[in-house]
């Protein structure tokens, strides 16, 4: 009989002494494995007594705490411990000794201490090469160049010189072009950050940070499984959402297509690198800070839905393959970063062609002196209903209607929220288009944390419209669908009110008040439900427990 | 009326040139939601079991 390591093997022998000393000797060995694992099947079936299974939970836990691992984790471990064990005495291989370049990388990379902060390291420098230098670079040649000196004056003078009327010259250079020059203005930055996840995933590192990440989520109930899908989410909600299909356990599956568009998409770079790069001053700090805020919101949000009974249960074990480091093809990450560009163009060309035409329209035209027509900006549709419903940003700090009118777009496509506000800070009549670039967003935020809020209001709160779609269709259950909607959007309200107001208040930005009385009332809330004790594992002993007397 | 035709030409002409594109737009989205395809070019459209997948819905 093969032998576990030393811990598993005392957690084995009491747990065969308590609770199967009785069953026939060749079958309390597995039995004790299966208690050890914490098998549910095999606990409802044994109906142990409550003070049976609290002596053998402290011996699983010591267990755990002595190997730093989950139990299940550790049998899976010393199976594949013994299986290497028997391959070891049929097989001989030719460089037994020497460790592949890939092993000794891994040493490095997937190591206990070092795995979080070199992952941390790798996508800072992701981002500071993306936004900062050469992101910048041809950024700002899209904005200043491209856009700025060549596009809109060319269009404009054709327009005039061919006798078009001002509304029709504004419709399309202001609405359309000013529009859309926004979020293209981004397409070549995101580019760049394209490029680099391309041959970060092509090179075997994204599969090495799925397995860094399983270590993690565990400790939090989320299955490993969980992490592909929040991984696929960083590119696009839709395949991220469609991904948890692989998840068997269907409370978890549903658990994580609830959280995993909290994970910042592409279409939603452009609103980070809006905030960061204009209003922030070139933060880029800021986009990795928006994807770590975006893993510790999943975290959060997977530790409180976990205490709920509708998504408590153990999860699922995680096992994948790592393939072998190597140098990608550059045809491969090419047409991966083609492929997601082509898709923001195209989505640039449809979706946001409309919803820049549409705000446009909704910006422009109004009821003024008891007409309908062209009106000033104040009087146009959009003020008057981003005006009527500003109140309730009002104690996030981004109450201006430009700002809610922005925030509503992104519920189309997220991209829509940039173009939205270039429609609205009328681009296309200004001449230096950079700098009035950035004074013009500035202005609809009236200080830098109420930007900051306005951004984590805007990655944290439902997805897309076709985000949102896939999630009805994959959840299969409206209560769920329903559920999911408003968990997100006032989960995003939450966290927006919290840096909005504890995070003014801090710098200084923001006097205190009855918004920063609640803040603190919601940071407490979200605190207790983080630590408070899971009541279904309480629950379950319960019933085991009222089980074995009424049995008795 | 056709003073104000020959007037506004040049705006009636980009309006039209607007129109199609916007119809063509809806169109094409029309037609990529009945194929399953979604905006953001990865989708159930892309997948090798297309062909199979969802039967019933098709």
């Amino acid at each position: 009989m093969h032998t576990f390591s030393g811990a598993v093997e005392h957690a084995l022998a009491h747990i065969e002494e308590a609770a199967v000393h009785d069953m026939p000797q060749e079958q309390q060995r597995w039995y004790a494995i299966k208690i050890f694992e914490r098998d549910e099947k095999i606990l409802n079936q044994l109906k142990l007594d409550k003070s049976v299974l609290d002596h053998i939970e402290d011996d699983i836990k010591a267990a755990e705490n002595e190997l730093d691992d989950d139990a299940e984790s550790i049998i899976t471990n010393e199976r594949y411990v013994y299986i290497a064990s028997i391959i070891k005495s049929c097989y001989r291989k030719k460089n037994v000794v020497k460790l592949s370049a890939s092993d000794k990388i891994d040493r490095v990379i997937t190591n206990r201490w070092l795995a979080l902060p070199i992952f941390a390291i790798v996508m800072f420098i992701v981002y500071y090469v993306s936004v900062t230098t050469l992101g910048t670079i041809v950024t700002d040649w899209a904005n200043d160049t491209l856009f700025g000196a060549w596009i809109q004056p060319g269009v404009q003078s054709l327009l005039e010189n061919i006798g078009a009327a001002g509304w029709v010259v504004s419709l399309v250079v202001d609405g359309i072009i000013g529009g859309l020059a926004a979020p293209i203005g981004f397409a070549l930055q995101m580019a760049v950050v394209f490029i680099l996840l391309a041959f970060l995933e092509d090179c075997g590192y994204m599969a090495r940070v799925a397995f860094i990440m399983d270590r993690i989520f565990r400790r939090f109930g989320v299955s490993g499984k969980s992490f592909i899908p929040f991984l696929i989410s960083s590119g696009c909600g839709v395949p991220g959402i469609m991904a948890s299909r692989t998840i068997e356990n269907e409370k978890d599956r549903r658990m994580t297509m609830m959280t995993t568009t909290f994970i910042p998409c592409g279409a939603k770079l452009p609103v980070i690198a809006l905030i960061s790069g204009f209003l922030m001053g070139g933060a880029w700090w800021m986009a990795p800070l928006m994807y770590f805020s975006g893993i510790a919101i999943v975290i959060i949000s997977c530790i409180i839905m976990k205490k709920m009974r509708i998504f408590a249960g153990e999860a699922a074990p995680f096992v994948m393959e790592l393939p072998q480091y190597h140098l990608p093809a550059l045809r491969g990450v090419f047409l991966s970063t083609w492929e997601r560009v082509c898709a923001f163009l195209k989505k640039a060309g449809t979706i946001l062609f409309l919803c820049c035409a549409v705000m446009w329209f909704l910006g422009s035209f109004g009821i003024q002196d008891g007409f309908f027509g062209l009106v000033d900006t104040e009087y146009c549709l959009l003020a008057t209903i981003g005006g009527a419903i500003s109140w309730i940003f009002k104690p996030l700090g981004f109450g201006t209607w430009q700002a809610v009118a922005s925030s509503l777009s992104g519920f189309v496509a997220k991209e829509g929220i940039v173009s939205t506000m270039g429609v609205l800070s009328g681009l296309g009549s200004v001449k230096e288009y950079g700098a009035s670039m950035h004074a013009q967003f500035a202005a609809f935020f009236p200080t830098g944390i109420a930007a900051v809020s306005f951004l984590f209001f805007n990655l944290f709160d439902s997805p897309c419209l076709a985000a949102i779609s896939t999630l009805s269709r994959e959840l299969g259950s409206r209560k769920f669908f329903w559920f999911a909607l408003l968990f997100q959007n006032v989960l995003a309200y939450c966290i927006a009110l919290m840096v909005y107001q504890i995070g003014g208040l801090i710098v200084g930005e923001v006097a205190f008040s009855i918004a920063t009385v609640v803040a603190f009332a919601v940071l407490a809330l979200i605190l207790y439900l983080l630590f408070r004790r899971d009541p279904n594992k309480q629950s379950l002993r319960l019933v085991e427990h009222s089980e074995n007397r009424m049995a008795a | 009326m056709l003073i104000w035709i020959t007037e506004n030409l040049a705006s009636i002409a980009v309006c039209a040139v607007l129109l199609v594109i916007v119809v063509l737009i809806i169109v094409h989205m029309v037609k990529d939601k009945k194929k399953g395809k979604t905006s953001c070019g990865c989708n159930c459209a892309g997948c090798p079991m297309s062909g199979d997948c969802r039967q019933h819905e098709k």
